[in-house]
């Protein structure tokens, strides 16, 4: 009874935020003048109710399970990890460059190797801040926000000069067919993407829960001073965490670019920006692998779905932006806390009552 | 020597929201209160000033509403972090990404534009800048003290009164109190939750004015990602001066002037590198923070720190 009163409580406090964002973005539509339940319906059709809507949402959804992943293992940790997007731009870039400049390889071992790619250089650009943090204690969140702002640049300035293609469009160079994910079915867009992501899903769990890094991960995200007193070597674990949230940062981007663009161009992260999307996937799916990725999923859905909102209710797109930014705000409270007097005393009546049955019982 | 003097000159220009944002952040930051929306109401005040600009037709109103919305959404944060015990880290990003939303939409909906919202035809921002004659006088300093907005001029102002108000007032004593020992505050009897509301409104205020700065003063326009990024300088400004008025502030100005450098170095160079020279404000933040945190590490090699 007291489990599941918890339990109960845990879906309480995220399907309320949930609720609470929808009604806010409800205020904004009907202030456009459009008909929310209909649009809320119409995304959540698109977006599932047919096979090309589902293989399109998963599409959606495959960098949001990565970004997410990658916060999971940062957040659990304690280490505020805010650089997905720069890490993203980093890897999405290299992978690129290394998918058009290396030709004549076997597809497998091509994409392999943009993965790889996209994962180190993803680690790579989050050693900046997990060095500063590990042997500076310079808080990671304002670094990685700023090195945001550095990667985005860095590759708008890559793209435009030393690896500039066309001069219509910012892009780089198209990547070797070779180096493409495939399609998984002829006439959906959905790619091998999907499986990497969820491969990744399940490495992350295991990781997580199942082996003796993801315990330690919990402890110094828990207590830091006590992981110190029993001898976990805090900085080396912060910088591994570190690295291994900017690989699967960095494995995000090159799977988009390999799966969907096919080229590298700086605005494929679309405002607010799949890192930031991420964040939203985590506090909704409550920093667990599982719930990540349902989330994720989710979201995926969502930004699927808004995506002809504009065509068909003449709706800003940004809508669902507003829905997002605040699910982020209400997640970040509790709306039932679980030491609230109104619960404590809920539960007080709760075990008084099965201890009473236990009595009759006996 | 010229070309120096205007490089100092732009620096005070550029260096102004800086100034605002962190000597009013300095009030959060001694009060106790991890605050990350310095983006995102500096968003708010720039974009609010000039769509009530646009509206009304009136600057001034404009103004003043853009502190009004400023404030509203700084007790948004307020009342979810201090009433409601959220995550002041989460609260902060998502008040940072809602206004990365909200603005554009409502300049979709209201205009059906997207980017930006143009009042140059209501604002001069030629006619802002104030000569002073007096000021001319004076060799070098002249020169660079000369010609700037009325904020620019009421900043350091603003920034001296603020200090005073810090360390000689019953209400600063407050808030350094809060932040450094809330139990001992409450102790006392200070009601802490009023002090931080209270600290957070004034950031909100001095936000307000650098967002104003920004869109009414310097262009005359909003335009997305206008900000970009200056709210988190100013939060590394605060970290490197350890919330000291006077330093954080310091620390401002320096980021203006590395702000001011990228804009003049851009002029020499072609444009693909001048978008380059961009990551200069962000690379000087990350260099400073690193000199400024290594002495403090070495009293204390072990500890990492928390948020």
């Amino acid at each position: 009874m007291d489990k599941l009163l918890k339990k109960g409580l845990r879906v309480f406090n995220i399907v309320l935020p949930v609720l609470a964002a929808l009604l806010l973005g409800a205020i904004a539509i009907r202030a456009d003048g459009a008909d929310p339940i209909r649009v809320y319906r119409s995304i959540l059709q698109s977006a599932f109710f047919n096979l090309k809507g589902l293989s399109s949402t998963l599409v959606y959804a495959t960098p949001l399970i990565m970004t997410g992943l990658c916060l999971v293992i940062a957040f659990r940790g304690g280490v505020f990890n805010m650089g997905g997007e720069g890490q993203l731009y980093m890897g999405a870039f290299f992978a690129t460059v290394l998918g058009f400049s290396v030709t004549g390889l076997p597809p497998w071992l091509h994409t392999t190797l943009c993965l790889l790619c996209g994962a180190v250089c993803g680690a790579l650009w989050a050693l900046i801040p997990a060095l500063l943090k590990a042997y500076l204690h310079i808080n990671e969140l304002v670094t990685t926000i700023m090195l945001n702002y550095v990667a985005i640049t860095i590759c708008n300035f890559l793209t435009n000069g030393p690896f500039c293609y066309s001069y219509q469009y910012t892009s780089t160079q198209p990547v070797a067919p070779s180096a493409e994910l495939p399609l998984l079915f002829p006439g959906y867009t959905l790619t091998a993407g999907i499986f990497i992501a969820l491969a990744v899903g399940v490495f992350v769990w295991i990781l997580m829960n199942r082996t003796t890094f993801g315990y330690k991960v919990d402890t110094i995200g828990y207590r830091q001073e006590f992981a110190e007193a029993v001898g976990m070597n805090v900085r080396k674990r912060t910088m591994q965490i570190f690295l291994l949230s900017g690989a699967i940062a960095g494995l995000a981007g090159a799977t988009v670019i390999l799966s969907v663009y096919h080229r590298f161009t700086p605005s494929f992260s679309a405002n607010p920006g799949l890192g930031w999307d991420g964040m939203t996937a985590v506090m909704l799916g409550g920093s667990s692998p599982v719930g990540t990725v349902v989330a994720a999923v989710m979201l995926g859905a969502f930004k699927f779905g808004s995506v002809s909102l504009q065509v068909k209710f003449g709706i800003p797109t940004e809508v669902i932006q507003i829905v997002q930014s605040s699910l982020m705000l209400f997640l970040s409270i509790r709306f039932i806390r679980e030491n609230s007097e109104t619960v404590q005393r809920l539960l007080a009546k709760a075990s008084t009552r099965t201890g009473k049955k236990k009595k009759e019982g006996a | 020597m010229a070309f120096v003097l205007e490089l100092m000159n732009l620096t005070i220009t550029m260096a102004t929201p800086f100034l605002l944002c962190v000597i009013g952040g300095v009030f959060s930051d001694r009060c106790g209160v991890v605050n990350f929306t310095y983006e995102g109401i500096m968003t708010f005040g720039a974009f609010s000033a000039i769509l009530f600009a646009r509206l009304t037709g009136n600057v001034l109103f404009g103004c003043a509403m853009a502190i009004v919305v400023c404030l509203a959404v700084k007790m948004v944060f307020a009342s979810f972090v201090l009433d409601f015990h959220g995550n002041a880290v989460f609260v902060g990003l998502a008040i940072n990404l809602i206004a990365s939303s909200v603005v554009p939409f409502l300049l979709q909906a209201l205009f059906g534009k997207s980017g930006s919202l143009i009042a140059t035809d209501l604002i001069d921002p030629a006619k802002m800048i104030i000569h002073v004659p007096l000021l001319e006088k004076i060799p070098i300093i002249g020169a660079i003290l000369n010609d700037h907005t009325p904020l620019t001029y009421l900043s350091f102002v603003l920034v001296a009164l603020m200090t005073v108000v810090l360390y000689k007032t019953r209400f600063g004593m407050y808030v350094r109190v809060c932040g450094e020992n809330e139990e001992a505050a409450e102790a006392l009897g200070i009601r802490v939750k009023a002090i931080r509301y209270k600290a957070l409104a004034i950031s909100a205020v001095f936000c307000a004015l650098a967002g104003i700065n920004l869109a009414v003063e310097n262009l005359g326009m909003y335009t997305d990602s206008m900000v970009a990024g200056r709210g988190f300088i100013c939060l590394s400004a605060i970290m490197c001066g350890r919330g000291k008025p006077v330093r954080s502030t310091m620390f401002g100005l320096l980021f203006g002037f590395a702000k001011a450098l990228q804009i003049r170095i851009t002029s020499f160079v072609s444009a693909t590198t001048a978008s380059l020279i961009g990551i200069l404000p962000y690379v000087a933040m990350l260099v400073t923070l690193v000199i400024t945190e290594y002495p403090k590490v070495m009293k204390n090699p072990e500890r990492i720190e928390r948020v």
